[in-house]
């Protein structure tokens, strides 16, 4: 998936923008993108601002040439996946339950693969408790595993290894790697950990004061 | 066929979003339980009133008056007083409720209109089991408290009576849940949008509440014991 963005300002008032994007390209190629910057640099921002979920935004942003906008939205959403924080489970439902609701929100069947990516994350035997009971760690590979539930083409996931113990990074760079390699999906991650990731061949933006280059 | 129908109706976003929104809300025992203090207020006011209502009646210098029209006076104020909570409680709870979904559901191709019938349905769905509740605790009330309720000393009969509370009742359902969705939907900030519920509840929709017409038309009748 092709996305550009030009001239974007973004924030959450009007006074005050935090991040000003003046040109922005991801092309087919690049796979994982990671978004690095200090703390409150802007790196959820900026993952906001891919889909304009910001207070207020300005500028243009473009999926495969398309301008997203009311318009086009819902079908752009549709092949985005997302696990910001907080994620997208919901805390009353187990994991499965989740699953089935997102199914019919996006109206995709993809059981053999989730059973795949399940068995990959080693998630067996969390599948039915709810997800308020789940550790964080497990509550953040629960939320991984909704965002591409419905092999969205590209994901966008937000300090994807906080609170994950150096075994479920592991799985989870593998499955990424995974993903990548055999679904064509995209990846754009904001972390600040530069230990991960260093098996995937990555393109890195950088935000500093504000702007993201 | 049959088998037809229950596949769109249950593959569709509206009916999941219904759903996913109900099986949320387990705070919905909160509700249940505030209706439950409300019965049992009423029931503990309702005992008192009925053992001594000639001694209310007669504080009001209507001595020579039937007891029937100050019956359902009494019960209908209390009709309002609970819808008027009702009002507050659902319509304060639902905003504070939806704010936090309002970023989730930002980032999911859920449409607007998809969005405001979903809302819609499970607000009126509140408003009719609430209805059906109170009203039927009416009822009861009129045949447990007083079995000797004479009808003939009233303008309307029963069947009259739960006509136009129901049709009260539906009015504010409508209103309300109009109310609350339009300003949800228009209105991002839910400070801004709790303070002009409130002020639309206490201000502008005052005529609004179920029984509010009742009270004004039961207020002058006084059927006399005498003239009959």
């Amino acid at each position: 998936m092709n996305v550009h963005i030009e001239n974007f300002t973004a924030g959450y008032s009007k006074q005050i923008p935090i991040l000003f994007i003046e040109e922005l390209r991801i092309s087919d190629s690049d796979k994982v993108v990671l978004i690095k910057g200090k703390n409150s640099a802007g790196k959820t921002t900026c993952l906001n601002s891919f889909i304009k979920a910001l207070p207020f935004c300005s500028g243009h942003i473009y999926y495969n040439n398309i301008l997203l906008n009311n318009k086009s939205r819902m079908a752009i959403l549709n092949s985005l996946g997302f696990c910001l924080i907080p994620g997208l489970s919901y805390g009353n439902m187990t994991l499965l339950e989740n699953l089935s609701l997102y199914k019919l929100i996006y109206r995709t069947n993809f059981n053999q693969f989730m059973e795949e990516i399940i068995h990959q994350l080693d998630f067996h035997e969390f599948i039915n408790q709810k997800c308020d009971s789940l550790s964080l760690g497990k509550r953040r590979i629960a939320d991984f595993i909704i965002s591409i539930s419905h092999k969205p083409q590209m994901v966008f996931l937000d300090e994807p290894t906080a609170h994950l113990d150096k075994e479920s990074i592991n799985l989870l760079e593998s499955t990424i790697g995974h993903l990548v390699a055999n679904e064509e999906m995209q990846f754009i991650i904001a972390t600040n950990d530069d230990t991960n990731f260093k098996s995937l061949e990555v393109k890195i933006i950088q935000i500093k004061d504000g702007r993201a280059f | 066929m049959e088998g037809l129908f229950k596949n769109i109706f249950t593959q569709s976003k509206c009916w999941n979003l219904i759903k996913y929104f109900s099986r949320k809300q387990n705070r919905i025992f909160y509700v249940l339980l505030f209706i439950s203090i409300l019965l049992c207020i009423n029931y503990l006011v309702c005992r008192d009133f009925r053992l001594n209502w000639k001694f209310n009646y007669e504080l009001k210098d209507a001595a020579n008056c039937y007891p029937e029209p100050y019956i359902i006076l009494k019960l209908s104020r209390f009709l309002k007083n609970i819808f008027i909570y009702f009002c507050v409680f659902i319509n304060i709870y639902w905003i504070h409720l939806r704010n936090g979904e309002v970023k989730k559901e930002s980032l999911l191709p859920i449409s607007l209109l998809d969005n405001i019938i979903s809302n819609f349905s499970i607000f009126i769905f509140f408003h009719l089991l609430f209805i059906f509740l109170v009203l039927l605790l009416v009822k009861i009330e009129l045949f447990t408290f007083f079995p000797t309720f004479d009808w003939q000393n009233l303008t309307m009969n029963e069947f009259e009576l739960f006509q136009f509370l129901i049709f009260d009742c539906l009015i504010f359902a409508l209103v309300n849940s109009f109310s609350v969705l339009i300003i949800l939907f228009i209105i991002p900030n839910y400070k801004i949008s709790m303070q002009i519920l409130l002020l639309i509840v206490f201000v502008f929709s005052k005529n609004i509440f179920p029984a509010e017409n009742l009270i004004k038309d039961l207020n002058k009748q006084c059927i006399n014991k005498f003239e009959k």
